[in-house]
């Protein structure tokens, strides 16, 4: 079981350095080749894993502050071109469509479950479950709130035929043809969040494949893992065509599954036997 | 341990900074042309049809290290900074790199403000050009489509009378207009693909005509050689805005001339400010009225088998102008009789608007779209036959203009 996890959790993790390399290279330095800025970004992240969960946690402090104010400018330089007709019709095609976009980014919400795997480095376990639900309003308000600004500037028919549309959004900022271009916001919050995401992701990689192999040190695990998450992104999601294939077809799926449904399944038989709390840690 | 690898990791991290001082290629000023327009004509060639496309670089200016001539002849650096160039190719990405084929400097979008399309390709359908606007990461949205009156590349050389780019000028002028004179429509990438791709509304954008001027070279740039070799040279053409082009679908449907789309932007609620020539007791227009703060209201009114659109316009405004012995803008009834005179010519110029639309066939004041987002169910109904219902749609037009002030005189003058 945890070697499946490990080699889960190692495949999220090359997914998301691809991802945020993708970005860089489709829209920024398109004739850098991808691997080079994937492995800068891993680099640097995992440098941070590397000096451990606190300096983590630190880093993510820092970006916290960068990335808000990013994307409060963002809103409030655009919000002049929102219009509010093409809010409507609420609910045109019933509630269906609803559920189906959810399905599409509930997975990412997901993600929250590697808590599950930092649960043990906790000193105050009861708050967890607070901040775990902040965390959750948190992201499904930002996500809302960007998607809604995306609609109220560019409709509901531009945004679908868009790649990068929260990009397109910080592009078309333009105040009295004097404030332009400050698109490049976007990507400081891509890659600072980025980095740090992928810092998380790697700690828990390092942490399960440092159980599944009896480690006591985590860090041994880093360089291997660095190099598998690069390959499986290489190789699997060589193009930004295929990722996003990955993401839109099958990540929905199998983000359901390995987030919710394998936990869940394991929790529940756990529950059966009666094993307590140190079997569930391990998962 | 952990000091000799931090150490060593200061030392990999000084030199990964050192090589990472930039992008993986370098692309320098001086290997690049900057181009702020772009024009695209369709030509054939051995019975192809193939793509013109004219682009409006920014010269270097002879102060600056040039790396080599661009093009032209060295004794032109002297010109305006602007130099139209075209090439052709069988697409237009093919067409931007076959620039490679005669020009030592690569093209560099990021400042384009403008893209001419020729009437005859605007015909074709204009969706490739949006489809090259929007997926090119360098250019930017803000920048204007218009379609031009003969090929887009004869237009682009018409000389700008006040800025030192042609593209400069149309941008600022499409800009301003909406404040302005209201009789004209810039639309911006993004505002023509929402057009576009918006069911039940059409697409509709400035048109560019290049003319000549009567006024003999007055204001117009004239190079100093020109002169001095020729003493006198002909008329050099300039460029100016003439109401919008109407599209159905991708396809240019026809045009609007200034007082229609001056009806139009009122009706779309884009009108914010512009004059309204009215004439008070006497046939001839004699009293200016600026308008401001205009407010539109559209509510679509839907029964069994007519769809009747109630639109409300309201506006303020001064009165700016007025011929000797006319208005008396201290007594109420004057003030009520102008503020009626108004209201009838804003309603006369939306009327002829809408008849003008409806004769082409193209939605361009959104009433489709108006009827999806207030009453879907309605829509899906009549949606695919939009386009033949749009034509025979009643429209209710009622304006309401008030007057606020009238400048710094009162009445006007009463000459004896």
């Amino acid at each position: 079981m945890a070697g499946i996890y490990t080699a889960i959790f190692i495949h999220l993790t090359s997914v998301i350095i691809n991802q945020s390399s993708t970005f860089i290279h489709v829209a920024f330095l398109r004739e850098t080749p991808l691997l080079v800025i994937e492995v800068f970004i891993a680099l640097t992240s995992i440098y941070g894993v590397y000096l451990g969960i606190e300096v983590i946690a630190r880093q993510n402090e820092l970006v916290w502050p960068v990335w808000t104010l990013s994307i409060l400018i963002i809103i409030l330089l655009v919000a002049k071109e929102i219009n509010p007709d093409n809010f409507r019709p609420i609910v045109e095609n019933g509630i269906m469509p609803i559920i189906k976009g959810s399905a599409l980014v509930s997975p990412f919400r997901g993600e929250i479950f590697l808590l599950l795997m930092l649960f043990p480095y906790l000193n105050k376990k009861q708050e967890v479950y607070k901040t775990a639900v902040y965390y959750l309003l948190a992201t499904a308000f930002v996500g809302g709130l960007i998607t809604a600004v995306l609609i109220g500037v560019f409709g509901d028919v531009i945004p679908v035929y868009m790649v990068f549309p929260t990009y397109d959004l910080a592009r078309y900022i333009s105040v009295a043809q004097f404030l332009e271009r400050i698109q490049i916001l976007i990507v400081v919050m891509w890659i600072l969040g980025g980095i740090v995401k992928m810092a998380v992701f790697f700690h828990t990689s390092a942490i399960a494949a440092a159980t599944t192999l009896g480690l006591k040190n985590y860090r041994a695990t880093l360089l291997p893992i660095l190099a598998g998450t690069i390959i499986i992104s290489r190789v699997f999601y060589g193009d930004h065509l295929r990722l996003a294939d990955y993401l839109f077809n099958i990540f929905p799926y199998y983000g359901w599954a390995v987030e919710l449904l394998i936990p869940a399944l394991v929790l529940v038989i756990a529950v059966i036997f009666k094993k307590g709390g140190k079997f569930l840690r391990d998962d | 341990m952990i000091n000799l690898l931090r150490k060593l990791m200061v030392i990999l991290l000084v030199f990964i900074l050192l090589f990472t001082s930039g992008c993986w290629n370098r692309r320098e000023m001086d290997t690049l042309t900057v181009n702020s327009a772009l024009g695209f004509d369709l030509i054939t060639s051995d019975g192809k049809s193939k793509i013109l496309l004219s682009v409006l670089t920014l010269k270097p200016s002879p102060g600056a290290s040039s790396g080599g001539s661009m093009g032209g002849d060295t004794g032109q650096q002297q010109t305006a900074p602007g130099q139209v160039i075209s090439i052709t190719g069988d697409t237009i990405q093919d067409a931007v790199r076959n620039w490679g084929q005669q020009s030592s400097r690569q093209l560099f979008m990021g400042h384009t403000v403008l893209f001419v399309i020729s009437e005859s390709v605007a015909r074709e359908g204009i969706g490739w050009v949006i489809d090259f606007c929007t997926r090119n990461r360098d250019i930017p949205e803000r920048a204007m489509v218009v379609v031009c009156e003969g090929m887009a590349r004869d237009c682009l050389q018409a000389q700008p009378e006040f800025e030192t780019q042609l593209s400069t000028e149309i941008f600022n002028i499409l800009t301003l207009n909406q404040f302005f004179t209201a009789k004209t429509r810039g639309t911006d990438i993004i505002t023509m693909m929402y057009d576009l791709l918006t069911p039940g509304r059409e697409a509709s954008t400035a048109f560019l005509k290049p003319f000549t001027p009567p006024e003999k070279g007055s204001t117009i740039r004239q190079t100093p050689q020109a002169d001095e070799e020729k003493g006198e040279q002909p008329q050099q053409k300039v460029a100016n805005v003439s109401g919008v082009v109407v599209f159905q679908g991708e396809k240019l449907a026809g045009r609007l001339n200034e007082l229609e789309t001056q009806g139009m932007l009122f009706i779309i609620g884009e009108a914010r400010g512009g004059v309204i020539p009215v004439a008070f007791d006497s046939t001839e227009k004699n009293t200016s009225f600026l308008f401001r703060d205009v407010n539109t209201k559209v509510k679509p009114l839907v029964k069994k088998d007519e769809i009747t659109f109630q639109v409300e316009i309201k506006g303020t405004g001064e009165l700016i102008g007025a011929a000797p012995e006319t208005i008396d803008i201290t007594k109420e009834s004057d003030i009520k009789i102008m503020e009626n005179m108004i209201s009838q010519e804003v309603e006369h110029r939306c009327r002829s608007a809408v008849i003008k639309a409806q004769e082409l066939r193209s939605d361009v004041f959104g009433f489709g779209d108006k009827i999806h987002r207030t009453q879907p169910e309605v829509w899906k109904e009549i949606e695919n036959r939009w386009e033949e219902i749009f034509p025979y749609v009643e429209v209710d037009i009622t304006a309401d203009f008030s007057v606020e002030h009238s400048g710094l005189i009162g009445k006007s003058l009463e000459i004896r």
